[in-house]
């Protein structure tokens, strides 16, 4: 898989669920998704049920609960292509 | 150890409206005896922000529960709630618009209310309605203006900061708080420690 890609999407699937549209303008791989996003907590369970869907893989607990960042998400995707 | 955790979830979002129909969304969340208590969006949110609520006292005491939403497990009645071995006293109050969950340890009752934020910002609207709380309940001056809310930095945490604490006068009060948000309400509990 291409990182950048990868990275486009799961910027994609955050989308709707940003409070801070204004931190999305500059996301970065190094970009919270709950302090700088203001994605909160329920929303987290929809995002990462979201990227099961779109990369046909699953996120267990223990690595959903690893995932703060952007780059987070982006690292976890690429380790399963 | 008494901590207080608290949750409020406003029920008027639609991107949350249907969510008790997604089944995936339900397993994920719920553990199996608590799926069939799902019902609809105030049953299952319910259920969600007494997690939440337990989670914060959780962290508080020092234990990591992590993502795992259906490892904290909330009783039928609503009454309380159980990670592991430990179990959590609960209350919740549930209406058309929010649901607002409360969870504690110790035996003494905590306050805690709920209330629109307006056009006022979330967090300074749940400070507010915490210090009003305080005031009331005689904890503090009139004056709330002597008493402040503050957060202490803290590593590993999801945005860099502890859980809030009140301090007066520069003194801290003996009252472990919680502050909550979600789209139209701000929330607060406060148990004396």
């Amino acid at each position: 898989m291409d990182q950048k890609q990868v990275f486009d999407d799961v910027v994609a699937i955050l989308k709707p669920f940003v409070k801070n549209p204004d931190a999305l303008a500059n996301v970065a791989m190094e970009t919270s998704i709950l302090k700088d996003l203001k994605v909160n907590s329920a929303r987290l369970v929809d995002v990462v049920l979201e990227i099961e869907d779109k990369f046909g893989i699953e996120v267990k607990d223990e690595e959903a609960d690893k995932v703060k960042t952007v780059g987070d998400a982006v690292t976890l995707i690429m380790a399963r292509g | 150890m008494m901590r207080v955790g608290n949750d409020v979830v406003d029920l008027g979002d639609p991107q949350i409206a249907e969510h008790h129909l997604r089944p995936r969304f339900v397993a994920r969340v719920c553990s199996e005896e608590e799926r069939g208590r799902v019902r609809d969006a105030r049953s299952l949110w319910s259920l969600f922000a007494s997690k939440e609520a337990a989670y914060k006292v959780l962290m508080k005491l020092g234990f990591e529960p992590g993502f795992g939403h259906r490892e904290i497990v909330v009783a039928e009645d609503l009454r309380s709630v159980r990670w592991r071995d430990v179990s959590l006293h609960l209350r919740v109050e549930a209406t058309d618009d929010r649901v607002h969950a409360v969870a504690w340890e110790g035996e003494a009752e905590p306050s805690w209310g709920a209330e629109q934020t307006g056009d006022r910002d979330p967090s300074a609207a749940a400070r507010a309605l915490l210090c009003a709380a305080l005031a009331r309940e005689g904890r503090v001056s009139m004056l709330t203006r002597t008493v402040s809310v503050v957060r202490d930095p803290r590593q590993g945490s999801w945005d860099g900061f502890g859980p809030p604490r009140v301090v007066s006068r520069g003194e801290p009060l003996d009252v472990d708080v919680s502050l909550s948000h979600d789209g139209r309400f701000a929330a607060y509990a406060a148990l004396a420690v």
